[in-house]
């Protein structure tokens, strides 16, 4: 891993470049990548949709109907 | 007087399927063929013959998803389980009833389906296979007619139910495909499997058929309610 | 007017991404690379997790079921946590598949391994979809949260005999022991600790998601009741006038 990637902070555009290269040339980093990438995506369309529901349902109910609040 | 209900309601299905023979008429020659079908799908016939086993319990299993439906389609036409509900008869003792009824039915087919086996797949039986064989047959099939009964009831009513039945039946009946396959082939002789070994797995599906025997009686009242 | 997020569910959230941004800069960046697997390891940070809220979600709503048949108040609460685990548990059932597939490939060559984790872990999946088709089959209310009460508790009883039959079975095949892509790995302080973030941080997002849906749940009853009233009270008032 370069020192570029240890340097976080004010880390410059290209150092950021160099560092995401790095990522990807990692060994199978497709199965790896595509890991993550899946179980973000899973879980950010569960939320969504979770939370668009409840958006949509919420005006139709009184508040006092709602036990949580 | 307490085993009553359970023997009539077992006598009462079976008495049915005397008149109307689906099981024979239907049911049997449809697991001939899908034993058929299979050598079609498989080919070879080393195979097969290794096979034998696990081909006789998946053309079993499949003839039970028919079986199930049929034994509550007897219920849905005359409204006989509400009648029993309004009544206040105990359900476990009809899901009993039911079990018996089916679990003989079942039998019947293993017993054309293994000699089936034997001619077209080329397996042999011997002396201690065979009643290695015939326990293991009596110990799956209750358990497959424990579990086909108990969720029979909640898939019969129409409405896109029955398809649910294979999806809920197959999970929980993966242990006995799983045992009664590796009893049959020992009993078979076709993995190069030893008698002895088989007997530990009817001992497995003893337990699952106890299991299923005490949970089934507890729950398929509440699964049957509507 | 108000949602059905709470003080609670939004500090849940909050500290679920913040363990989320750590699980992904300390399992993609900061921990080390396997000395047998290389990078492949690096997996296990969203596999673990996975497994693990997967089971938790069995667990909780076979508790759920439990508590609406034999608890002492039976409220249909029991039943909207019941059914929000059971989907929450889907999903991650689903990803701890994928990814321990493609975890698999990478460390055995093979997508797909018959050992007996892996297998029950499918077997659990294909049962939750069962018993969420249950679920949305027809019925008054109590009687459906009844019934799929029962189913899930019958799944209690036939997960670990699947499992115990596939254990048998696999032994047979000369892999008596369980073939865990992560058996061989030395875990270093670094990678432990990531993959202990990772597990809190998937345990809130579970937690996060059960709320919200179990919240959700009784929403969508109530507005449902709610719409039937409407519907009444529009046939009355066309009867009246």
């Amino acid at each position: 891993m370069t020192d570029a990637a240890m340097r976080m902070p004010g880390t410059t555009v290209f150092e950021m470049h160099v560092f995401a290269m790095d990522v990807l040339a990692m060994e199978d980093a497709g199965f790896v990548l595509g890991s993550y990438a899946l179980s973000a995506v899973a879980i950010l369309a569960l939320v969504a949709a979770t939370l668009r529901r409840a958006r949509r349902l919420a005006p139709l109910v009184r508040d006092e109907d709602k036990p949580w609040t | 007087m307490k085993g009553g209900l359970v023997w009539a309601v077992a006598a009462r299905d079976l008495r049915a399927e005397a008149r109307a023979r689906v099981t024979t008429n239907q049911v049997v020659p449809f697991a001939g063929l899908v034993m058929v079908t299979f050598a079609l799908a498989l080919d070879r016939e080393e195979v097969l013959q290794r096979t034998a086993g696990g081909l006789v319990w998946l053309a079993t299993t499949f003839s039970l998803f028919v079986l199930v439906q049929r034994a509550f389609a007897i219920e849905t036409a005359d409204r006989a389980l509400d009648a029993l509900r309004v009544a206040g008869v105990d359900l476990g003792r009809v899901y009993l009833g039911k079990s018996i009824a089916l679990m003989v039915q079942l039998f019947v087919l293993e017993c054309v389906l293994v000699p089936v086996a034997v001619v077209l797949y080329r397996v042999r039986v011997d002396a201690p296979g065979a009643v290695l064989l015939v326990t293991t047959m009596i110990c799956a099939t209750t358990g497959l007619a424990l579990v086909g009964t108990l969720y029979g009831g909640l898939t019969v009513g129409g409405a896109g139910r029955e398809t649910l039945l294979p999806l809920l039946v197959l999970p929980v009946v993966a242990p006995v495909l799983i045992a009664a396959t590796r009893a049959t082939e020992s009993a078979l002789r076709s993995g190069g499997a030893a008698v002895s070994e088989g007997w530990a797995w009817v001992g497995l599906l003893a337990v699952f058929a106890a299991a299923f025997g005490i949970a089934g009686t507890l729950a398929f009242g509440a699964l049957v309610d509507e | 007017m108000r949602g059905t997020g709470t003080a609670t569910t939004r500090g849940i959230g909050v500290v679920a991404l913040a363990c989320m941004a750590w699980v992904v800069w300390g399992g993609l960046v900061a921990t080390p690379r396997d000395v047998v697997q290389g990078d492949a390891v690096r997996i296990m940070y969203v596999h673990v997790p996975s497994a693990w809220v997967a089971y938790l979600a069995f667990v909780v709503t076979a508790v759920a079921s439990a508590g609406l048949l034999f608890g002492p108040r039976r409220s249909l609460g029991f039943d909207r946590v019941a059914g929000a685990s059971a989907e929450v548990g889907v999903l991650f059932m689903g990803l701890t598949l994928v990814t321990g597939s493609l975890w698999g490939r990478i460390t055995w060559g093979e997508f797909w391994q018959w050992d007996p984790r892996l297998t029950t872990t499918a077997f659990l999946f294909v049962t939750y979809l069962g018993y969420l088709a249950v679920r949305g089959l027809d019925g008054a209310p109590e009687q459906r949260a009844r019934r799929a009460a029962v189913v899930a508790l019958l799944a209690v009883l036939e997960i670990p005999l699947v499992h115990f039959s596939v254990v048998l079975w696999r032994s047979l095949h000369q892999r008596a022991s369980v073939l865990d892509p992560g058996g061989d790995v030395k875990l270093d302080d670094l990678m432990l600790f990531t993959l202990f973030v990772g597990v809190v941080a998937f345990t809130c997002l579970y937690t996060w998601l059960v709320l919200h849906r179990s919240r959700l749940a009784a929403l969508v009853e109530v507005a449902g009741r709610g719409e039937l009233d409407r519907a009444i009270a529009a046939r009355r008032a066309e009867a009246g006038a």
